[in-house]
């Protein structure tokens, strides 16, 4: 401070201003650079959402393949399976995010709000939201997917191919009256079968003895179903048989009941198939040879085990190849009427 | 004023004349970043401008979304995305939104700034697929040009893939997933080969054709390698219902099947594809069942136009 008390001398004060100018030109220069960021940020996080969205059917997959595994191998049901599958994918998804986090990042949060059914059958519907922040740059969505679980003959996409879901069903139901065995695409129910149905105080459950039913979910092209009787000789049901096809059904549960040992359900569901081993003896009735009706309640109402005649959809020498079908599921297939 | 009259003492005018030269230099600074400024917030608009065009294009399939199924485009804004089967997070186009835009090119018009001219051309990653050049445009005289580029998907051609076998799925195996219904005869029953000890045998997937797209299309058989190498290869096309054992060679050529199919397409079009290789690890190949649209070309049916190809969407915009 001088004798005046000024504290700088006037032209001290005068080489101030330019200073001060200098340094706001070049405090704009550097935010200038920063919106350069901007745009190549938007572009990465709009690319990682969409990544995040096309690996939810991957995920859900493996989250369905791995739990109707489990079912297969312990017999034990999933209670409240829509909630366990939901967890299992925020998990997997939450693993998926955390190392995008860590390579790009970037701030990324998916949840998975809602697991449930589908208006197609062979489809599940997953909702989620995915948020990933970046800077000032924000994306959100509201993601709706239907994910199909069932694989095709036909299919031309392999993707789905390698996530074949098993039908837990079987294995719950008779769990404590034996063994099945898988051959192939199969299930042989061996004496299992039969003894479950005897335990339920079912007539003529011997029939069967050695049934088979598929494994995997497969769609049936015979579409409408009453192609499965419009053929020569049958074959077109046969055709099916053999390749363990499943049908949409109102009265067959969904994946989800199937996961909760639940042979019926209110859901839009499917059925399939059990048959008999084909065989030279033939018993006129027996429970009707589809999975829902085979695996329902008895002795309650409403009764969910009936009867069906038999039908003969192939004969070779003296061995007949046959189901029990009731004339309710005899007219959805376009089969002959009793 | 001094006594000698100076106002100013010589330490006060150099101060001053540095102050001045200062002042000047800054000021000049400052316009020249004021106008870098300017045009960079122009370039950066523009830029801003092409890459949401390149957006709305590549990622939207337009308003309304099937507007290239219009017969007037009033009201039309132009997108490529396909929204069928489209995957989240692949910028997928639709080759008839391609070919909509590529026919009414006025429809750009929309989405581009006035005074503005731009040209849309599609580069393959495969050289043996044609460039497709959406809309034309030269900018021999323009001072700027922008340019925006985005890796996409389509499928050059209007294929449906109704039934594809590939040999080198089945090697490890000796089993096949579908049944046959060939199973069923005791003559020549289909079963399947064992590549590992070159044992022939058939490979059989069945596909559905819907009695409602048969008019509208052609249907071919396609190998890949289109000569085969394997020259026991024999195929089949029957049904469950209908089972016939009359076999037929490949060609080096596509094989209009649309009769065959026309003749099994009765009640339903549920039929079986089989194949018939000679199991040698060396000679695998794959075929393909497709549908084209009505009067294609049979040049223009190739097995490297199928499926989805991978290319580069370039968009460039100049004033």
């Amino acid at each position: 401070m001088d004798n005046n008390g000024y504290v700088m001398g006037g032209i001290a004060f005068l080489l101030i201003i330019p200073a001060v100018i200098i340094s706001t030109m070049f405090i704009n220069v550097v935010n200038l650079d920063e919106t350069v960021k901007i745009p190549i940020k938007s572009d990465t996080i709009q690319h990682i959402s969409g990544d995040i969205e096309s690996n939810i059917p991957i995920l859900t997959l493996q989250v369905l393949k791995e739990n109707s595994d489990m079912v297969v191998k312990t017999g034990e049901t999933i209670p409240n399976s829509r909630e366990t599958i939901k967890r299992s994918i925020q998990s997997k998804i939450d693993d998926l995010t955390s190392k995008y986090q860590e390579n790009t990042g970037i701030n990324i949060y998916c949840k998975i709000n809602n697991v449930d059914n589908s208006l197609n059958p062979y489809a599940i519907c997953v909702n989620s939201t995915v948020d990933v922040h970046c800077n000032t740059s924000t994306i959100s969505k509201n993601i709706s997917q239907d994910i199909q679980f069932v694989c095709s003959d036909s299919a031309t996409d392999s993707s789905v191919e390698s996530y074949k879901i098993q039908d837990p069903l079987p294995f719950i139901k008779t769990r404590g009256y034996g063994v099945l065995t898988v051959v192939g695409d199969k299930i042989n129910y061996g004496t299992t079968l039969s003894n479950y149905l005897k335990s339920q105080g079912l007539n003529n459950s011997e029939a069967y003895e050695n049934a088979s039913s598929p494994l995997y979910f497969k769609k049936c092209p015979y579409d409408p179903y009453n192609f499965h009787g419009n053929s020569n000789g049958l074959l077109n049901l046969k055709n099916c048989i053999d390749n363990g096809y499943y049908h949409e059904s109102r009265a067959g549960a969904c994946i989800f009941c199937r996961l909760e040992g639940k042979s019926t359900c209110t859901h839009f569901g499917l059925e399939t198939f059990i048959v008999p081993s084909k065989s030279s003896v033939q018993i006129p009735t027996a429970p009707c040879s589809v999975d829902h009706v085979i695996f329902g309640e008895y002795g309650h109402y409403p009764i969910e085990i009936y009867p069906g005649t038999i039908l003969e959809y192939y004969r070779t020498d003296n061995v007949s190849y046959h189901i029990f079908l009731d004339n309710g599921h005899r007219n959805k297939y376009g089969l002959p009427l009793t | 004023m001094d006594q000698k009259g100076f106002v100013f003492s010589i330490d006060a005018f150099i101060s001053l004349l540095i102050i001045v030269l200062i002042l000047g230099i800054s000021v000049d600074a400052m316009e020249i970043a004021g106008n870098k400024i300017q045009d960079f917030s122009l370039e950066q608009s523009y830029e801003r401008i092409i890459g949401n065009m390149g957006d709305v294009l590549v990622t939207t399939s337009g308003s309304p979304e099937n507007w290239e199924k219009m017969k007037s485009f009033g009201g039309v804004t132009p997108g490529l995305m396909d929204n069928n089967n489209h995957t989240p997070g692949v910028n997928k186009l639709s080759m008839m939104k391609i070919n909509c835009l590529k026919s009414h090119p006025e429809l750009i018009d929309k989405i581009i700034p006035k005074g503005f001219d731009c040209s849309i051309i599609i580069y393959p990653s495969d050289p043996a697929i044609p460039t497709i050049s959406l809309i034309n445009g030269t900018h021999n005289h323009a001072s700027e040009v922008y340019v925006v580029n985005r890796t996409v998907v389509y499928s050059y051609d209007s294929y449906v893939t109704y039934s594809s076998i590939k040999m080198e799925n089945y090697v490890g195996k000796n089993s096949s997933d579908y049944n046959c219904p060939h199973l069923l005869l005791s003559d020549h029953p289909h079963q399947p080969p064992d590549f590992k000890i070159s044992k022939p045998g058939w490979i059989c997937a069945e596909f559905k054709v819907n009695l409602g797209e048969f008019n509208d299309t052609d249907f071919y058989l396609l190998t890949d390698p289109p000569v085969l190498i394997d020259k026991q290869a024999l195929w089949i096309i029957d049904k469950a219902d209908n089972i016939t054992e009359n076999t037929e060679r490949f060609t080096n050529q596509p094989i209009d099947i649309k009769s065959r199919i026309k003749g099994l397409l009765v009640d339903h079009g549920v039929m079986v594809l089989h194949i018939y290789t000679s199991g040698d690890n060396n000679k695998l190949f794959n075929v393909y069942l497709v549908g084209v649209p009505t009067d294609t070309p049979i040049n223009n049916v190739k097995v490297n136009f199928m499926g989805f190809k991978q290319g580069y969407f370039i968009l460039k915009i100049w004033d």
